[in-house]
């Protein structure tokens, strides 16, 4: 074997000692947009974390979040497991005809079954003769399932449906192969047409006839979802948000329960001021919180309803708000269900249990 | 410090280089000493002083045998350092299997101490305990300063995971050694290799081996696809960290001993052995096989003997029984072979005595890589089709495929072909001048984005 040529040393000396003084010459960021996450900052030095090794942690850490080309090597890593290793992943995240969809393989049962004896539990504490359970898709309930490793997510859907004391309204048959447009590219939650496919379907159950013809305004043209840092596909373009808009809409109240006795009221159910934060998803209703009450003054009855949900529900709530005094969302993650029963009086009023199949599968605090 | 991280590439690395060829000759031991103290207390401070207090103590043991070579007081030196390096080894690796063992056989109620495990102790101990014997046996010299017994323990490239060098074979380099370019770019080669191997390879397969071991939905394929995938993981691991410490070596002047040769093309589990982890069999055969009398003793005290090394092997690789039974099936394997099947071998086409030996390897990584009988026999339901009547589904299939062009490009990496390749080719200059330092710039790169991109990875060697 001849000797590897001098060449070798040049450019491993190249590349070390270049990319090294490149990353000692980059200044930190706070935030990552492609990642939509707060990057790790240089670790508190101190004696007693150096000897307990808490700081090479977190140094390495730091280096790692805050590495020069950071975007690029995540591409990088992402080309070499799809064009190379031909893989259809990266992350776990499919990349398939310039889409993005998060694999949903594995039915967690425990959580499935914890949920349904959960949501009978509040059924039981409200006397309403209207109660709801309607389940929303993941995206990659649009994939092929013959060619992509995925879970049938109607297991979910049928599991609620027949085990929780509630008139169960079908989501998953409204969405289908050719529905890509109904959720964000980058994003796993739906886009406004989604959450009205979705409005139209739970309204009608209700016995409302669903509004239609709406302006849309565009509030952003660049919304990087949860699907984008994962997947780090360059080529991808990112999302736009429509918010839609008619008098109805536009004469909404949203009031946000900070914590239990912070509450602000905002006169609009869009709040624009989030599309330049971390998750621009929050523009509608102001993102997750524990209680949101959406008022509307214009309503033609004097009905009024309660949803139990995951952040699905804050595109879709609006809609829904068209025909109701109040819509109530409790997002349980945040709240407790007995303090909900001890401060709000939910009996006679409509309830609607409304999650999507990613959160049911993956977060067992839902329903806590 | 782990080799295939940042802290590595972009801060230890560059500033260790530049310092060691910038500083005079007569301060790169002290140098390279002070780097490789950095390079262990990262992380695990505390175990530095362990190793200093060992290296310090049988520094003097091996001057004392060394001073009264021939004499009682030689043996009694080589004998407290034997006893000092496996009490050492003894408490801080196995003293809590030791106790929980003894609880659950007196009933007794002893309480663990939950010594964390010194990175590394198993290799320099080995290390250490070979200078000791070679001295006593004459077959090495003294480090005449304690500096370069410090140098030759602490050595970062090998420090935590081999391979297990003798002090004879890096002696006259501990002391003066040559840099050239030639012999850097021989280091970058192999240096770059390995860090592939570990990350491109062996931290990708790794993940077919959890989703193997892990599913919900087992069967045949999946079963052997899983432990396929380990065995790649197991190898591209520990080889690729080992190449990582020769090509590291060869930077700073060293020549190490080579660890494996392309252990998975055996023909036979005794050529196996002497192409896995070489530097550990060479260990147990020149300090425990052939003190005991090798093969040059009765049948019965050579099964005894293979029964002894195999033991410890196992026993070395960990605390835990599993390794022990490892061991324990190697040694069974290696007498059966010896005694019975080598005539019958010999006699087999190649393919088949390949075959043989992969499965037997195989059945061998599955009680290797978990730790109780129960999830052991459990896997092998899962291989032999006893845990599921499905020879594959949805899933395996769906892992075989996603994961076909890795598999395909671990199976032609764990053979010789792309050596033979380079070899063939070496000679012409713009493969030595373009090709292989391109080659060089894309494994390096896009390692760095597999780092960039992962979470944590330790070596699997780092655990033993």
């Amino acid at each position: 074997m001849r000797r590897p040529h001098l060449t070798t040393v040049l450019a491993f000396i190249v590349f070390v000692f270049g990319l090294t003084a490149l990353d000692l010459s980059s200044q930190p960021t706070q935030i990552s947009t492609s990642e939509r996450r707060k990057l790790a900052q240089f670790p508190e030095l101190s004696l007693e974390r150096m000897l307990a090794g808490g700081f090479a942690k977190d140094y390495s850490l730091f280096l790692q979040d805050q590495v020069v080309f950071r975007d690029a090597f995540r591409n990088i890593k992402s080309f070499v497991e799809r064009r190379l290793l031909l893989k259809d992943e990266n992350n776990g995240v499919y990349v398939v005809n310039n889409n993005l969809y998060d694999k949903f393989y594995g039915v967690n049962e425990r959580y499935i079954q914890r949920a349904a004896v959960l949501m009978n539990g509040i059924i039981e504490a409200i006397d309403s003769s209207r109660i709801y359970l309607s389940v929303i898709p993941s995206k990659a309930h649009l994939l092929d399932g013959s060619k992509y490793l995925l879970s049938n997510q109607n297991a979910i859907a049928d599991h609620l449906r027949q085990n929780v004391q509630a008139a169960y309204i079908d989501l998953m048959g409204a969405f289908g192969e050719g529905d890509e447009d109904l959720y964000y590219v980058t994003d796993h939650h739906w886009t406004t047409q989604g959450a009205i496919r979705g409005y139209d379907v739970l309204i009608r159950a209700m016995g409302f006839e669903p509004v239609e013809g709406y302006e849309f305004e565009q509030v952003t043209d660049s919304f990087a979802g949860s699907l984008y840092g994962r997947a780090a596909v360059s080529s991808i373009a990112k999302d736009r948000i429509y918010v839609a808009h008619n008098p109805v809409l536009d004469h909404m109240t949203t009031c946000r329960y900070e914590t239990t006795d912070d509450v602000k009221c905002f006169l609009s159910v869009y709040f624009r001021e989030k599309v330049g934060g971390l998750d621009p998803y929050d523009v509608f209703i102001g993102g997750a919180g524990p209680i949101t009450v959406i008022e509307n003054d214009r309503a033609a009855s004097d009905d009024e309803l309660v949803v139990f949900k995951d952040s699905y529900a804050h595109a879709l709530a609006p809609f829904l708000a068209q025909h109701l005094r109040t819509v109530t969302l409790f997002d349980l993650r945040y709240v407790r269900k007995e303090w909900i029963f001890d401060q709000f009086d939910l009996d006679g009023k409509a309830v609607l249990f409304l999650y999507s199949t990613t959160i049911l599968n993956t977060d067992p605090r839902i329903l806590n | 410090m782990v080799f295939s991280s940042l802290e590595f590439l972009l801060r230890f690395l560059p500033a260790t280089l530049l310092l060691y060829f910038l500083v005079p000759e007569r301060f790169q031991n002290a140098l390279l000493v002070i780097a490789s103290l950095v390079f262990y207390a990262w992380g695990q401070p505390i175990h530095v002083l362990l190793m200093l207090f060992s290296c310090a103590i049988n520094y003097a043991l091996g001057t004392a045998i060394d001073r009264y070579r021939g004499s009682t007081r030689a043996r009694v030196a080589l004998a407290s350092s034997i006893v000092v390096n496996l009490s050492l080894l003894g408490f801080f690796k196995y003293w809590d299997f030791l106790i929980a063992n003894l609880n659950s056989i007196l009933g007794s109620n002893i309480g663990l101490l939950g010594v964390p495990l010194a990175v590394g102790i198993s290799f320099y101990t080995f290390k250490i305990l070979s200078y000791s014997i070679d001295l006593y046996r004459g077959d090495s010299v003294t480090a005449k300063d304690p500096r370069t017994f410090l140098l030759y323990v602490s050595l970062f490239p090998q420090l935590m995971a081999g391979p297990i060098e003798r002090y004879e074979a890096i002696a006259n380099e501990l002391v003066d050694r040559e840099h050239s370019l030639d012999l850097f770019a021989e280091g970058v080669h192999r240096f770059v290799l390995g860090l592939g191997k570990k990350v491109i390879i062996a931290d990708n397969v790794a993940l077919i081996w959890d989703a193997c071991r892990t599913t919900t939905a087992p069967s045949v394929l999946s079963g052997w696809l899983g432990i396929v995938a380990f065995a790649f993981q197991l190898y591209f691991d520990f080889s690729g960290y080992s190449d990582m410490a020769i090509g590291l070596g060869r930077m700073f002047g060293f020549h190490f001993a080579e660890n494996f040769r392309f252990p998975y093309i055996s023909q036979s589990i005794t050529e196996f052995w002497r192409r896995w982890h070489i530097s550990l069999g060479q260990w147990f055969r020149d300090y425990v096989y052939i003190p005991l009398g090798g093969n040059r003793v009765s049948r019965w005290r050579w099964v005894r003997n293979m029964i002894v090394v195999w033991f410890l092997t196992g026993l070395w690789h960990g605390a835990s029984w599993n390794f022990v039974l490892w061991g324990a099936y190697f040694g069974v394997l290696l007498v059966f072979e010896r005694l019975l099947l080598s005539r019958l071998l010999e006699r087999l086409p190649r393919l088949m005595r390949h075959s043989y030996t992969l499965l037997a390897v195989l059945v061998s990584w599955v009680i290797f890589a978990l730790d109780s009988v129960s999830d052991i026999l459990s896997y092998f339901g899962h291989m032999f089709g006893l845990r599921t009547t499905e020879l594959y589904n949805a899933e395996s299939l769906y892992l075989l495929r996603a994961n076909a062009v890795l598999l395909l490009i671990a199976i032609v990496a764990s053979t010789p072909a792309l050596v033979v390749l380079y070899d063939r080719f070496s000679d012409r200059a713009y493969v030595r001048t373009v090709l292989m330092p391109l080659l060089y710039l894309t494994v390096l790169t896009i390692s760095t984005a597999y780092v960039v991109d992962s979470s944590f990875n330790p070596f699997l060697y780092f655990r033993f």
